[in-house]
């Protein structure tokens, strides 16, 4: 899994939880003040709890296996039996004869949505959901409840759908351009980090070159005969020198921080060979 | 560490200077060198006093073991001068004003992590006096904070290892720049 689509998995995974735990608290609120309510059954917020508490053991044991996709189906079905809840709920309420403001859980659904969505599809599903549930719900009750109601129900959820909506998208493009953020913010580590790693081992090698290449010049003037051998040895090290110099490209991509320059030889051995080298060559 | 010397009038005779004290008190109270007697079987360059180094040598400052030693050597062989080369800041301190009689100094910039520059020798030799001239040599990458700095100094040609021999030549014979 890429470093995004680790980010997008994580995102969606604390926002199923988040809303199957709201579902929890919200129902079991709901459930409290409607006690009154002699014949408001107990099943419809028995149901959607125990789903979402259901949600939220499944979210946890799978936290670490997370995608994208577990999280909206997680987020979907703790909604499916928010929908089944406030479906039978609402009737209750408005056919209570007490004043009740309609479709209140359905418009905080709606605003709260975008801000636990996990993805696009998920969160316009859900609030397409609770708008849908609201409006049908209006008209499959006795019209004589209908009186009870603000001047403009059930309408006024298509208000909370739109901006409901705008938010969802705000709010996720939002998210994909932090993890976009934060995908270049690490590839621009990885690339320093190589860069340093060449630098390094530029700077670790122009000393035995140099070392080489005085040698082979020393060679010249004190032997005779093996031309031919010392030859081939300074093309060797023309080669090597040439590699050195294509890695000066990296100079000045690497930012030199404070206390770099006095890195360690032995650290620079371990950092480019790993900590076996030293024993290895015995240097 | 010692500080090799090699003397260009004769390419097979390598002198060694024995010291005593390089650490950093030295630099306040340079030791007096003195000979050692030895004779090394292996190695039958005699040693003498740092004394006898005299004017107009190549005084080389390096770190590297291997390196210095080479240079010397190359130096005195093949370009037939006289070569000093010292180990560290402390080691250069310690030859006191003998070091000064060099006709080029060609300091390493990176004496080693935690340890004195190839940056604070060429203000200790400039400090102490000596106007000649001065070569940084390096193995560190131009963006390095040390090279950084010693590109400030302004009157002292920076050169990145590896060079070849013509242009220790150069250097050596005083046109590198």
């Amino acid at each position: 899994m890429t470093f995004s689509g680790d980010l997008a998995a994580k995102h969606a995974w604390r926002g199923a939880f988040v809303a199957a735990a709201l579902n929890a608290t919200g129902m079991s609120i709901d459930f409290l003040l409607a006690r009154d309510l002699p014949t408001m059954p107990i099943y419809p917020y028995a149901m959607s709890t125990l789903v979402s508490v259901g949600i939220i053991v499944f979210l946890l044991v799978r936290r670490q296996a997370a995608t994208v996709r577990l999280g909206s189906a997680a987020f979907l079905a703790n909604m499916a039996a928010i929908l089944v809840a406030l479906w039978i709920t609402s009737g209750y309420w408005a056919s209570s004869g007490r004043a009740w403001t309609p479709f209140q859980a359905n418009k905080l659904g709606i605003l709260a949505v975008p801000m636990v969505a996990p993805q696009l599809a998920a969160g316009l599903a859900s609030i397409a959901g609770l708008t849908v549930i609201a409006i049908g719900k209006f008209y499959f009750l006795d019209p004589e409840f209908h009186r009870g109601f603000p001047v403009g129900e059930p309408w006024f959820i298509l208000i909370y759908a739109l901006f409901g909506s705008v938010l969802l998208v705000y709010r996720l493009r939002g998210l994909a351009l932090e993890r976009e953020m934060l995908r270049v913010q690490a590839e621009a580590a990885a690339a320093d980090r190589l860069a340093r790693t060449f630098v390094r081992l530029r700077n670790y090698t122009n000393t035995p070159l140099q070392t080489i290449a005085f040698t082979i010049e020393l060679l010249r003037a004190n032997t005779h005969g093996l031309k031919a051998t010392l030859d081939r040895l300074e093309r060797a090290v023309d080669k090597l020198t040439e590699v050195s110099n294509a890695l000066t490209r990296y100079e000045d991509a690497h930012k030199w921080s404070p206390g770099d320059e006095s890195l360690d030889a032995t650290m620079m051995d371990e950092q480019l060979f790993g900590k076996e080298s030293r024993r290895v060559h015995g240097r | 560490m010692e500080p090799h010397v090699g003397t260009g009038d004769n390419p097979h005779l390598e002198w060694r200077v024995a010291k005593s004290g390089s650490s950093p008190a030295a630099a306040a109270h340079p030791p007096s060198s003195v000979i050692d007697p030895r004779t090394i079987p292996h190695d039958p360059a005699p040693r003498v006093a740092a004394s006898v180094i005299g004017t107009g040598f190549v005084l080389y400052v390096e770190d590297n073991d291997d390196l210095r030693e080479l240079v010397v050597e190359l130096v005195t062989v093949v370009l037939q001068r006289r070569c000093v080369g010292v180990g560290s800041y402390e080691e250069l301190v310690g030859l006191g004003d003998e070091a000064l009689g060099c006709s080029v100094a060609i300091l390493d910039i990176n004496l080693g992590p935690h340890r004195l520059s190839g940056i604070d020798a060429y203000r200790w030799l400039r400090d102490s006096g000596y106007t000649g001239q001065i070569v940084f040599l390096t193995g560190h990458a131009s963006t390095h904070p040390l090279v950084v700095e010693a590109k400030r100094i302004g009157d002292a040609e920076i050169f990145s290892k590896p060079i070849d021999a013509d242009r220790l030549r150069s250097i050596v014979e005083g046109d590198g720049r």
